[in-house]
């Protein structure tokens, strides 16, 4: 073999090859006695060493930039946010024993799923998702502090009570307008017309469980379309502070949110203490949503009715 | 999250362990502890600031949240990185499909190189920091990874192998074949330093190359041995 000998010359990834030591015993040597006649393939081994050494001493960050660490800082501490959120949300879960593994179960499951840069399912343990911050998407470009109100919405959807509940937190000001109010009636919860307000709700609440459930979604009866139940059953969850102001642990049939006099409030319905054929209807006063979870709910209206 | 008082001597390890038990400031040292090597690592491989620190945040935010899955089988600092890692290679990937190159504009060029260069350094070396950077950015992402990790910021193959996930021979063989595919670079670089502005004559210098007798990049699209074969070989020659 000849340094002329341009026929043989081994390719410029085989060299590079040889240098990490990547090719069988035989071809090795092989190459080396080829290099030690070759000057030229001796000399692209040489390139290929120099690259390595350009890439070792090439200037670069030695630190990341105060603006990044602040944003960064920042969505940690929108995760630290909503984190306590959520264990509020389970502490008070815990307090009720019906709604707790619907809250659970939610925050584990739904949470966590849609992340942006998430990976395949099959990576090992202790490799979790490459997941994103909250509330990604095209604000990402525009500073993070907003993104964790948006985390925060998103988690309180995920974690079952969804948009009713938001309602009430998000603009849960008490200069809403009467009229405004008045101009959904069936969302505006008075005395004379309680009685059928809480039957529609049973009504679309039984629906939901016969099948139809998107028919009449919206209505606040957060049934699990696994848990086919009667009124016997009760099974819908309430925050806990509206249940608190009811003073009755038990779950209630159904509920929805509206106004009342020009006030937030969820109308609940629950079975009547003395009664099996009578459910005993509650408007509650929701401010205690956006509270303090230790805070029960105002009590605003109180009728009882035989079922139908 | 104040600055790190009072954790001089707590192991990454514990810090974590910290987090989850609830303590709200040992995340945030643990972060101050390795932010700026997941940094480096971050705009290295992505070639984009706005991209690198999109990256390292949702690494780290999504390592807080999944603190509790640590199992302690690697350290925690290759845990970082592995995350932050496969949410930058997540990102490139993504980029690669929708242009060629995410890097591509001399003023990102000019980011990745501060704060050392610039004015001290002589211009032309500037120059053949930023090209090679522009190469850097036209490999795979694969590749780019394991030679950012590797020759860039010096971590040993095995390590690299453990944040890649990856057996150690597929990290020393997509580093071989980044380093190829960066070779004509290179040589285009030396022979414009070595005639100066006359880049006709790049046919000479002290390459002793003749026209073309050594493909420049011509095996580099070949598929040459996968990387399954490269790992058997492995252990040939560490």
């Amino acid at each position: 073999m000849t340094s002329t000998d341009t026929a043989e010359h081994p390719e410029v990834t085989e060299i590079s090859d040889l240098t990490e030591g990547l090719l069988p015993p035989s071809r090795t040597a092989d190459l080396r006695r080829h290099l030690d006649d070759c000057a030229l393939c001796a000399d692209v081994y040489a390139s290929l060493e120099e690259i390595r050494g350009m890439l070792g001493t090439l200037p670069g960050p030695s630190r990341m930039p105060a603006d990044v660490a602040e944003r960064i800082d920042a969505a940690l501490a929108a995760e630290a946010l909503l984190n306590a959120t959520e264990q509020d949300a389970d502490a008070a879960a815990a307090q009720e024993p019906v709604g707790a593994s619907h809250l659970m179960a939610g925050e584990s499951d739904g949470a966590r799923v849609s992340r942006e840069t998430s990976t395949a399912a099959d990576r090992p343990a202790g490799r979790p998702r490459a997941a994103t911050g909250p509330g990604r998407t095209k604000a990402t470009r525009r500073g993070r502090r907003g993104a964790a109100v948006l985390g925060a919405v998103f988690t309180a959807a995920a974690l079952g009570l969804g948009g009713l509940l938001l309602q009430s937190m998000g603009d849960d000001t008490p200069g809403t307008t009467p009229e405004q109010n008045q101009a959904n009636s069936a969302n505006t919860f008075t005395e004379g017309k309680l009685e059928s307000q809480v039957a529609d709700l049973l009504a679309a609440s039984e629906d939901e469980d016969s099948g139809s459930r998107n028919d009449k979604s919206p209505w606040g009866s957060a049934s699990d379309p696994d848990e086919p139940s009667t009124l016997k059953e009760p099974k819908v969850a309430v925050p806990p502070c509206i249940q608190q102001g009811i003073g009755r642990d038990e779950a209630a049939l159904a509920y929805k949110t509206g106004t009342y006099k020009g006030t937030k409030a969820y109308l609940v319905v629950l079975p009547d203490a003395s009664s099996a054929t009578r459910v005993t209807a509650y408007v509650v006063d929701s401010a205690c949503v956006a509270k303090s979870p230790d805070s029960a709910g105002k009590v605003l209206l109180r009728q009882s009715y035989e079922l139908r | 999250m104040a600055d790190g008082a009072g954790y001089d001597g707590t192991s990454d390890q514990d810090l974590l362990a910290h987090h989850v038990e609830g303590d709200p400031d040992a995340f945030g040292e643990l972060v101050r502890r390795h932010r700026d090597r997941l940094w480096a690592v971050a705009l290295r491989t992505l070639g984009d600031r706005e991209e690198a620190a999109d990256a390292v945040q949702d690494a780290l935010v999504s390592a807080y949240r999944a603190a509790h899955t640590f199992r302690g089988q690697s350290a925690v600092t290759t845990w970082l990185h592995r995350i932050t890692v496969n949410a930058c290679l997540d990102r490139a990937r993504k980029a690669a499909s929708r242009k060629t190159s995410p890097v591509d504009d001399t003023e990102r060029l000019e980011q990745l190189l501060e704060p050392h260069e610039s004015a001290s350094a002589p211009a032309e070396r500037n120059d053949l920091h930023r090209e090679l950077l522009e190469a850097l950015g036209t490999l795979p992402p694969d590749q780019r990874a394991a030679l950012v990790l590797v020759d860039m910021q010096g971590y040993p193959v095995a390590e690299a192998a453990r944040v890649l996930d990856v057996p150690t021979g597929t990290v020393k063989s997509r580093c071989a074949r980044g380093r190829a595919r960066l070779l004509p670079l290179l040589r285009h670089l030396r022979t414009d330093a070595r005639s100066g502005e006359d880049s006709k004559k790049s046919g000479e210098g002290r390459n002793r190359t003749q026209g073309t007798s050594v493909p420049p990049a011509a095996g580099v699209h070949d598929a040459g041995p996968s990387d399954s074969t490269a790992v058997k070989g492995g252990g040939g020659r560490a």
